[in-house]
């Protein structure tokens, strides 16, 4: 009997951990956003939709998962890029609430499309990695592995690329003071774009990854909002390091939480959530240079 | 002409001419507009005044909604009094969730509420659904009994309520915006918290007190819509629906007087009338919100303010650019 | 005069919103020319050093640079033409290290020859690898001109040099400007009347949006005679 809690307590940690890296490349581009363009970017939900669907069309022509990971990306790409450069940069120089209220308008619009396009009817995406792997003596599917280990390179590279690279640094400088970096002779403009394709692409990136778990609905961008809002205000708006740590908790308060009472999953990282607000009101890696 | 749409009498024959309109527009629309602007209105003051953009407005309107209609369900027949009673309801959960709310900056605040106004559809819809029934919700035609005085059974008498309401909300919040101390330091607030704090304000017990008095009248508009559609259930809290509240107060400009009545009267009116050609909401709406947020800062009646503002401007100085020579 | 105008603005006006801040603006810089422009608080000087580096839009005139015309030009692509501006806030970029801070400039510009940058401001080479949040305003100040003086500008517009700075490094930096005026312009703005007897060698005097005087006489400008203007 002990060893079924074991095991059970083993997947429920695993399960935790790949919701964590689903999350976290939901939430990376939404901190992001904030970080640079001070916009809350509610529209990387379709992308996050948009992506699913279109591994799940790629898919079922095809039959390969990854050519369906490569289609999804680009193709969001390509409807941010036009989603960018049409609506959301006229809202970057004004009050958060316009970009919110905007973007959200931009989501419902993708949901409306989605619905017309693919219809009512949630559709299934098979894992692309079967099989499974032992961990501690408690078989977990593969495919969850390699989320986790996706979620990890993905953080890596965001980290490498936000520190190390001359891009990355101009948007580090953007998210201290967008009006200086003008004044340096850097298109500001361009530095918004690239940022806000990169989280449209993650978040793409995130729906791909998170098809398999769940059938691809309309609605599935509207549902993971809340668990995507809370892994953000935990974390710290505008704080990569944040998001990381926070997408790690709020994974495994779902996972663990519903192991012990079903509703548990959806109430806890709230009730997380509040603690850690009232502890420090700007989240666990908020700072004071986001106070803006 | 201006004072005259900020006085006692122009709120009075506002609302004598829309109730008017009865005869040219259906009653069920015009009860519509009425009771979503009085919800819009504490949203309208939110961002207006305080500067605070609550995205999770549904989870006030379910409160107030859900106390009317537990107390028909559970425990009496009369409107009135699951009216009133709902009220306080909303007021008491309205003043423990302030108090965490309004600790937050408003970018903060914005997120917060709108999880929250998940959590509480989740609330509604699943983990009280013994007592809610979820999406079924609660029927409640043949719990309600007619009232003395005014008839809330009957469409006519919940549409004069609903009116009735109205008024006496906007003659409130007309004392609270133009009249008051308290809405004078709420602007305050709105630009600059911390001096207000230097001048030797507590602010957080202004914000809270706003958050109250706005999110209570979301309470009032959930009492009234349940008795109106003599129902509820959870899709009152549904979060697709946290930006209409926003949105409205922005088109009709946030903050002013009239700004909620003028918005909830064309953004119900265009969602009528397209939906008649458009089968999918979603990309209706969400196209509108678009065109909102595209078209500007301070909406109808914020514009139009502006307009008489410079009108009257251009006015006053005409006058001593006949005596003096040019300005001093 | 034989060498042409480096900038040159033309009826420059400008409003914040329904308020007039700057009325028709005339004045010019020669190149290599050491120009300030005095004036009470408010009375329009950084609005109007914003409108010639385009990070303001004027609601009319014009601002020449070199022929070319700056108003309606993106702020980056005015930098990128050798016009920079120096903020009076000395905001670094406080989460980027000194090395990133030039990195930054030398990628906007394509000039990575920080030795110049090094030659005016030796402090910055120890300095290299620190955070700007842990730089003292001094170093900061050296920093944001460092920063700008990377891809040879013509003019530098600097707000406010030497506000909240020691009096020996205020010293240090008339020095600098004088080094830095043999390869571009310079026009400072600033209220330190002593720092500007020494540094300009023309001063406009600016008054509630308005210039009202040019004073070109190096005595008068020794002697703050213009005091009577502002």
């Amino acid at each position: 009997m002990i060893q079924m809690n074991w095991q059970l307590l083993i997947s429920a940690i695993v399960l935790g951990l790949s919701m964590s890296g689903v999350y976290f490349l939901l939430t990376v581009g939404l901190s992001l956003c904030y970080g640079l363009m001070r916009i809350i970017s509610l529209d990387q939900f379709f992308y996050y939709a948009l992506g699913a669907y279109m591994v799940y069309t790629i898919n079922a022509m095809t039959g390969n998962f990854w050519l369906g990971m490569l289609g999804a990306m680009l193709s969001v790409l390509v409807v941010a890029f036009v989603v960018e450069r049409l609506i959301n940069k006229r809202v970057y120089s004004k009050p958060v609430m316009f970009s919110m209220i905007l973007t959200f308008g931009v989501n419902l619009m993708g949901v409306g499309l989605i619905k017309y396009v693919w219809g009512l009817t949630p559709k299934p995406v098979a894992s692309p990695l079967a099989g499974r792997v032992m961990i501690l003596g408690t078989g977990v599917p593969v495919y969850r592995v390699f989320v986790i280990a996706l979620a990890v390179v993905v953080y890596f590279a965001v980290q490498y690329f936000l520190n190390k690279t001359i891009l990355g640094t101009a948007i580090r400088a953007g998210i201290d003071d967008a009006e200086k970096v003008k004044a340096l002779g850097i298109n500001i403009s361009r530095l918004f774009t690239v940022t806000f394709l990169l989280s449209s692409v993650l978040s793409a990136l995130a729906g791909v990854i998170h098809a398999p778990f769940v059938m691809v609905s309309p609605e599935m961008g509207m549902t993971i909002t809340a668990f995507a809002f809370m892994v953000v205000i935990i974390g710290g708006l505008g704080s990569i390091k944040g998001t990381m740590v926070s997408a790690l908790i709020v994974g495994q308060v779902v996972s663990l939480g519903s192991l012990i009472w079903a509703p548990l999953a959806e109430m806890a990282p709230f009730l997380v959530m509040i603690i850690i607000l009232l502890l420090k009101p700007t989240g666990l890696y908020g700072s004071k240079l986001m106070y803006r | 002409m201006k004072r005259f749409f900020k006085s006692e009498t122009g709120i009075i024959i506002t609302f004598a001419l829309l109730y008017l309109l009865k005869g040219i527009l259906p009653t069920a629309f015009l009860t519509e507009v009425v009771i979503f602007s009085i919800y819009a209105m504490g949203c309208s003051f939110l961002i207006g005044r305080l500067g605070l953009t609550s995205f999770g407005q549904p989870a006030y309107l379910a409160f107030g909604a859900y106390g009317a209609g537990v107390y028909l369900y559970y425990f009496g027949h009369n409107s009135l009094v699951a009216i009133f009673v709902s009220v306080l309801f909303s007021l008491v959960l309205n003043m423990l969730v302030g108090s965490f709310m309004v600790r937050l900056n408003s970018s903060y605040f914005t997120l917060c509420n709108q999880a929250f106004c998940v959590v509480t559809f989740f609330l509604f819809q699943k983990a009280l659904v013994k007592w809610t029934f979820g999406d079924n919700g609660l029927l409640l035609i043949s719990r309600m009994d007619p009232t003395p005085i005014i008839d809330l059974t009957t469409t006519k008498g919940i549409y004069l309520f609903a009116f009735l309401m109205a008024v006496a909300v906007w003659f409130f919040y007309q004392y609270l915006m133009k009249k008051s101390v308290f809405g004078a330091t709420c602007l305050c607030v709105k630009d600059n918290e911390m001096k207000l704090r230097f001048l030797g304000y507590k602010t957080f017990n202004i914000k809270w007190l706003a958050f109250v008095i706005a999110n209570t009248t979301a309470g009032l508009a959930g009492a009234l819509y349940t008795v109106y559609f003599c129902m509820v259930n959870a899709n009152i809290a549904n979060v697709n629906t946290a930006s209409e509240a926003v949105a409205i107060s922005m088109l009709g400009g946030a903050g002013t007087l009239f700004g909620p009545l003028v918005g909830s009267f064309l953004f119900i009116g265009l969602k009528d009338i397209a939906s008649q050609f458009i089968s999918h909401w979603e990309v209706l709406v969400g196209l509108l919100l678009i065109i909102v947020m595209l078209a500007g800062e301070k909406g109808i009646v914020g514009s139009l303010e502006g307009y008489l503002e410079k009108l009257k401007e251009k006015r006053t100085l005409a006058k001593p650019a006949l005596t003096k020579e040019g300005g001093l | 005069m034989g060498m042409p105008n480096i900038v040159e603005v033309k009826n420059l006006n400008a409003a914040y919103g329904q308020s007039k801040v700057l009325f028709d603006i005339n004045l010019y810089i020669k190149p290599n020319e050491r120009v300030a422009i005095v004036g009470r608080n408010g009375a329009g000087k950084t609005t109007l050093q914003k409108c010639i580096a385009s990070l303001l839009h004027p609601t009319g005139g014009s601002v020449l640079y070199n022929g070319a015309e700056l108003v309606g030009k993106q702020p980056y692509e005015v930098a990128r033409l050798g016009l920079k501006y120096i903020d009076q806030d000395k905001h670094v970029f406080l989460d980027l290290t000194v090395r990133e801070n030039l990195e930054l400039s030398s990628y906007a510009t394509g000039d990575y020859d920080w030795d110049k940058v090094f030659k005016h401001f030796p402090k910055l080479k120890i300095l290299i690898d620190r955070k700007g949040a842990y730089l003292s305003g001094g170093e900061r100040q050296m920093l944001m001109i460092g920063r700008a003086i990377l891809g040879d500008p013509k003019v530098l517009l600097v707000d406010e040099p030497t506000e909240g700075l020691a009096p020996s490094i205020v010293d240090d930096l008339v020095t600098t400007f004088h080094e830095l005026s043999k390869d571009c312009a310079i026009m400072t703005v600033g209220q330190n009347l002593s720092f500007v007897s020494r540094v300009a060698e023309r001063v406009y005097a600016m008054k509630e949006g308005r210039l009202v005087a040019e004073i070109t006489d190096e005595a008068d400008i020794k002697n703050h005679s213009y005091c009577e203007y502002l």
